[in-house]
């Protein structure tokens, strides 16, 4: 038993150690399943762009070739622009930022902070309201993309789904909340409420995506 | 065990961020720098970038000596003709019956089903039900739910083949016996002097010539400009979209939906055009692909399934395919079953030098170049 007690010690050791490790993947699981959205969205915005181009410059464009006397295409640059990598490529650079900035909430807060609700509501600021708003949701997010992954890989039964389930919220409450706790208590009293707000360009989109697309509470809604 | 128990749940989630997010990725790359070996595309964590291989699929139906034979059952599954042809082509010929057997009601299913299987089908759709996406069944709906290697595997495999089956029942818009007087491919432009791409064919064909829908769809896109003329753009769905270029008088709305064979447009010498032609172009997700071999098709279904003594009537086999009497039986896949080896066809492979000049194009839409019929004079040169 002794053995038994000190290789738990041991192995909660680790934990403990990689714990702030293993936040940060569950934010990275988070961030890209709200990106992997977001490409689709600035997929969609960007043909959108292209179709728009074609319709109202090319004509005059072409025309203006003409009368300058070069090349159309020298021009006419949208037809060939690669739009597909160029979405991924943005929604890349998206996610990198928004793992950056969510991650960096919480992990520059010494741990034992503590957070009460009075001291929140000294930190209130566009930042401070939308920071755990996101992050919860990626969160969630993250540990719904955990319990996929795990159901993917485990052997199909009607169990897999509720033992990856279990480890998708255990992964939550024993990773997630400490985090989120973290991230909110580090809040600091704001000189403007508009302390924040740059980071919330990035971190909102984020946040709404992984509430809307990641996170499965919806379907338990009536 | 609670120590454990946390050290099991830090390795679950580390080892799920390392496989499925581009961070994970990254860090890969930087294992296989020090160690020297290949690394991988980071952007490859996103569904969008799905490899096309529908040019080797078009050669192959191409070849074909016709589409797959009607069947009323299979036909109100779904399973049409084209789309079993296109499954013979794309997939091979034994994948037709098993992917009937499948579902012989809903063809998307069971293309997405042969893909990746009715475990991680299920799984997506639950999963998106969950997150409260309306209409899960469909694909486009749960493919985020999917892991990445699944989700391009069903894309390559659902989006393609139903893009061919749709390209494969179109009609010609024009009589099949129409002089093509220049073809689709890269050619030397006849003033710029350069080697251009040619997004389309151009038919001769006098003013005043009834244009028919090639298919059934939307007009995306009815009105005229300076290049193209008067001219139509329909999309049929799938990510097929065909364009009429240079008419006379359009006679469809932008927003209507058109039947097939339906009367579009009369063919013209308006736009950027030297002499009476029509310009009809084809893409298919968003790229160019010659509809020459398409008009083979559907001359060959006419040829097949019209009665004795009836000739071909201008816009081919919208009413002259569909109907024949002759049910083979269930499951029959004459035409994919007979598909000889692929054979080269004039889609371009190579990366195009420049768009073509005097373009209209869109993500979607065909990218149309003008050319002036064999005998009349050269375009206007749009470089000066």
């Amino acid at each position: 038993m002794r053995i038994l007690a000190a290789s738990d010690r041991f192995a909660g050791g680790v934990a403990k150690a990689a714990a702030t490790l293993a936040q940060m993947a569950l934010v990275a699981l988070g961030v890209h399943l709200a990106a992997d959205t977001m490409d689709d969205r600035v997929l969609t915005l960007l043909l959108g762009c292209q179709s728009w181009a074609d319709a109202h410059l090319t004509g005059s464009h072409v025309a203006l070739a003409e009368k300058l006397g070069v090349a159309w295409d020298t021009l006419v640059w949208w037809p060939s622009v690669p739009v597909a990598p160029i979405s991924a490529g943005l929604a890349l650079v998206l996610e990198l930022v928004a793992d950056a900035l969510l991650v960096g909430s919480f992990l520059l807060t010494p741990r034992g902070t503590e957070l009460t609700w009075s001291r929140y509501r000294r930190a209130l600021s566009v930042g401070a309201i939308v920071t755990p708003f996101a992050l919860a949701g990626v969160l969630v997010a993250g540990a719904w993309s955990l319990a996929m992954a795990a159901e993917d890989v485990l052997p199909h039964s009607v169990v897999a789904p509720w033992a990856a389930g279990l480890l998708g919220l255990a992964s939550l409450v024993r990773m997630g909340a400490p985090a989120w706790s973290r991230a909110v208590a580090a809040m600091e009293p704001p000189r403007r409420w508009t302390d924040g707000l740059g980071p919330t360009l990035v971190i909102l989109p984020v946040g709404i995506l992984a509430w809307a697309h990641g996170a499965p509470v919806w379907g338990w809604l009536p | 065990m609670k120590g454990w128990a946390d050290l099991l749940l830090c390795t679950a989630v580390l080892c799920a961020a390392w496989v499925r997010t581009p961070v994970g990725a990254i860090a890969r790359n930087g294992v296989a720098w020090v160690r020297d070996t290949p690394t991988e595309d980071v952007l490859a964590s996103f569904r969008t970038a799905v490899p096309e291989r529908l040019e080797r699929s078009i050669a192959t139906a191409a070849a074909a000596p016709e589409l797959a034979t009607p069947d009323p059952l299979l036909d109100r599954g779904g399973w049409t003709p084209a789309l079993r042809t296109a499954v013979g082509a794309h997939l091979g010929t034994d994948a037709v019956a098993t992917l009937i057997a499948l579902d012989a009601h809903d063809p998307g299913a069971a293309l997405e089903l042969h893909a990746i299987g009715a475990e991680a089908r299920g799984r997506a759709i639950r999963r998106a039900r969950s997150a409260g996406v309306s209409d899960a069944e469909r694909l486009s709906s749960h493919a985020r739910y999917l892991s990445a290697d699944e989700a391009r595997r069903a894309e390559e495999e659902v989006t393609q083949v139903l893009s061919l089956a749709t390209a494969l029942d179109l009609a010609w818009p024009v009589d099949p016996e129409a002089r093509v007087s220049s073809a689709f491919g890269y050619r030397t432009h006849p003033t710029l002097g350069t080697r251009k791409l040619h997004e389309g064919v151009d038919i001769a064909v006098p003013i005043g010539t009834s244009v028919h829908a090639a298919g059934a769809g939307r007009v995306a896109r009815a009105r005229e400009d300076r290049v193209n003329g008067k001219h139509v753009i329909i999309d049929h769905g799938h990510r097929v979209r065909s364009a009429y270029c240079h008419g006379d008088a359009l006679h469809v709305a932008k927003g209507g939906r058109v039947g097939r064979g339906e009367h579009v447009m009369d063919s013209g010498n308006t736009g950027r055009s030297s002499g009476p032609h029509l310009h009809f172009g084809l893409r298919i997700g968003g790229r160019p692909v010659d509809p020459g071999p398409f008009r083979e098709i559907a001359a060959r279904a006419v040829v097949t399934a019209a009665p004795a003594g009836q000739s071909s009537t201008p816009h081919s086999g919208a009413e002259t395919r569909a109907p024949t009497p002759a049910a083979p039986p269930r499951g029959a896949t004459q035409g994919a079953a007979n598909v000889p080896p692929a054979v080269p066809i004039a889609v371009p492979t190579g990366a195009p030098e420049t768009p073509a000049p005097s373009a209209v194009s869109t993500p979607d839409t065909p990218r149309i170049e003008v050319s002036p019929v064999a005998g009349a004079p050269a375009a206007p040169d749009p470089a000066g």
